[in-house]
């Protein structure tokens, strides 16, 4: 079940110190630019994935002469169940929360989960998020470096030991880089290098495949379900069926679907019980050497996959409408958020910055419904754009700087 | 505005050169040795010239060393016959602390890191292996970090250690004592269940 979450707030932003205790369903902070709407997202995204989403660094998010500042969320399991009425005011059950807590001062980032310090695997993604912005259509537009850092986020917020293991690789990435700067340097150093890189790659080509094959089941669906003609027609084509085929036939104009493009080739195979297994090969560096030499740059590895979105047999990218390639965003993100929910048995905390502006009204309301009522969402805007209704039991807070008020609760 | 006497700040600059010694730490240290008694400085100044003046790497196995040998290699109860390589003096300490070794020991100096410059050349790789041949010892065991760094440094020794007809071993890996399975990533799990043991 999704948490509800007790959030607070020092020195964060504009933000001198605010608390804010969110039950689970659906919050709409309204205000003016520059109140401090979206800090609140960021402060919840930096929590759980460490970093903002604003900015790469951590300083700007100290408020305005201060050289610290501290998020601290206390996650409570039976969020939904608290929600539906309590004997704590309706917002908490009387569970033991998971504390999480992450300081910033003077440059350095110290972290507390429980009031213990934990390993980082322990506390990245330990509250799951799914962020909905703006930018997102640039994952679809955009260079592969989104759509990797967006997969490897996805799959780190699902299984808290790929961000060990994804760290493991790029540390590996960085000294063969180095080591190819170094004109070859020693070349049984290389050696040593080229196979470490080779098998942490070979595990995170492996798990992005299989992450890939559960992607392309549920982004055609969720696609079609805003309204997206061509993927309305896909879905019709094969209803029931667990998402788009894996291969993607040129003449197939009404294909949909995301296909993963490895670096390293991946091999599927049936594993005990029917599941999809797959097996990344060893790559061919031989095939590279040279111009590895000459750019001084590893050429083979996972950080030169990249994913193809395809919708009506075209590359959404290059050929898709803006109106189909946000469509597309938001249903990556849709996506996203029921792989975190199969795999932790909880849905993300969805937040949502100011999404709804660019959407017309059927495709708002589309994405609407396509939200889950037991999640904890959060929602941004300047202003009501007609989404808090009456006796929907959403809460419509005010924000300003350095106070969030709750102005309705429908 | 006031600032301190160049004096002081020259006293900052050199607290902050030191490892994990940041802005605020420098200035506390600084504050604390002109408002404490004389003799503490003085002593502090002592301790730090004169242990600069005595302690030399060990010729043998780079561990600190005040005599001719360190006090490890100047003790011939020692087994001799099993070495334990370690990237820094540090660890050392952190093995014979932990107890259960009663070998020699091998101190590298670093980890080899492109990164950071680090080749073979600046690593004392070539005196252990000059020492493995003079000495002939039965097993090296390579007491190194399980991360890129030392991963690549002891896939490195491995084969030229081998070469010489010595039994290599390393400290197993896995998964650390009160952490759960859900946060080893598959290359630590890897290890754990090749380093696995009887029970």
């Amino acid at each position: 079940m999704t948490p509800a979450l007790r959030l607070r707030l020092h020195q964060f932003r504009c933000h001198a110190e605010l608390e804010l205790h969110l039950p689970t369903g659906r919050h709409f902070f309204f205000g003016h630019n520059g109140n401090g709407k979206t800090t609140v997202l960021e402060a919840l995204y930096y929590v759980s994935r460490l970093r903002s989403f604003r900015t790469a660094l951590p300083r700007e998010l100290a408020a305005h002469g201060s050289q610290v500042f501290r998020v601290e969320a206390d996650v409570y399991g039976r969020g939904a169940a608290a929600a539906a009425g309590s004997d704590n005011d309706g917002f908490y059950d009387a569970d033991d929360p998971d504390k999480l807590c992450v300081t910033w001062e003077n440059g350095a980032r110290s972290l507390l989960l429980n009031d213990q310090p934990p390993r980082l695997a322990e506390f990245w993604g330990r509250l799951p998020t799914v962020l909905f912005e703006d930018g997102d259509r640039a994952i679809v537009t955009g260079p592969g470096a989104g759509r990797r850092a967006w997969v490897d986020g996805l799959a780190a917020q699902r299984d808290p030991s790929y961000v060990a293991l994804a760290q493991r690789y790029a540390r590996a990435l960085k000294q063969r880089n180095a080591w190819l700067k170094s004109h070859g340097g020693d070349r049984a150093v290389g050696d040593v290098l080229t196979a470490q890189l080779t098998g942490l790659g070979r595990a995170v080509t492996e798990r992005r495949a299989a992450l890939s094959r559960e992607l392309n089941a549920l982004w055609p669906s969720a696609l079609a379900k805003m309204g997206v003609p061509s993927a309305m027609a896909m879905a019709a084509r094969t209803p029931g069926a667990a998402g788009a085929g894996e291969e993607w036939d040129a003449a197939d104009t009404e294909f949909c679907g995301i296909l993963y493009e490895p670096s390293f080739c991946v091999d599927r195979t049936a594993a005990a019980g029917g599941e999809a297994c797959f097996v990344a090969r060893e790559p061919d560096w031989n095939s590279v050497a040279g111009a590895e030499h000459r750019q001084q740059v590893t050429l083979l590895g996972p950080h030169r996959d990249d994913w193809k979105l395809v919708l009506g047999g075209k590359a959404l990218a290059k050929f898709g409408s803006e109106g189909q390639q946000r469509a597309g965003a938001l249903a990556l993100r849709l996506a996203e958020a029921e792989l975190i929910r199969r795999k932790r048995d909880t849905w993300p905390v969805f937040l949502m910055d100011d999404v709804t502006p660019q959407l017309d009204d059927a495709r708002r309301a589309a994405l609407e419904a396509q939200l889950p009522a037991e999640a904890l969402i959060l929602i941004t805007s300047p202003e009501d754009r007609g989404w808090a209704r009456p006796g929907s039991g959403d809460c419509v807070w005010q924000v300003s700087p350095g106070r969030a008020e709750l102005a309705r609760w429908n | 505005m006031a600032e301190y006497p160049p004096a002081f700040q020259e006293l900052i600059r050199a607290f902050r050169r030191l490892p994990a010694v940041g802005p605020r730490s420098a200035e506390r240290l600084a504050l604390h040795l002109l408002s404490a008694e004389p003799a503490q400085s003085q002593r502090l100044a002592e301790a730090i010239s004169r242990a600069r003046e005595v302690i030399h790497p060990c010729p043998r196995c780079g561990f600190f060393a005040e005599g001719e040998l360190c006090a490890i290699c100047a003790d011939s109860s020692r087994d001799t016959k099993v070495w334990c390589v370690v990237a820094q003096s540090s660890d050392v300490i952190s093995m014979e602390k932990a107890g259960g070794f009663s070998g020699l020991y091998h101190v590298l100096g670093g980890r080899l890191s492109p990164l950071e410059k680090i080749g073979p050349e600046q690593l004392a790789i070539a005196s252990l292996l000059r020492r493995i041949e003079e000495s002939a010892p039965a097993e090296i065991i390579l007491a190194l970090s399980a991360d890129v760094e030392g991963e690549t440094t002891s896939l490195y020794l491995a084969p030229l250690i081998k070469k010489h007809g010595v039994k290599v071993s390393r400290l197993a890996t896995g998964i650390p004592a009160g952490s759960g399975l859900e946060f080893a990533d598959r290359v630590t799990l890897g290890y754990a269940l090749t380093g696995r043991r009887e029970v």
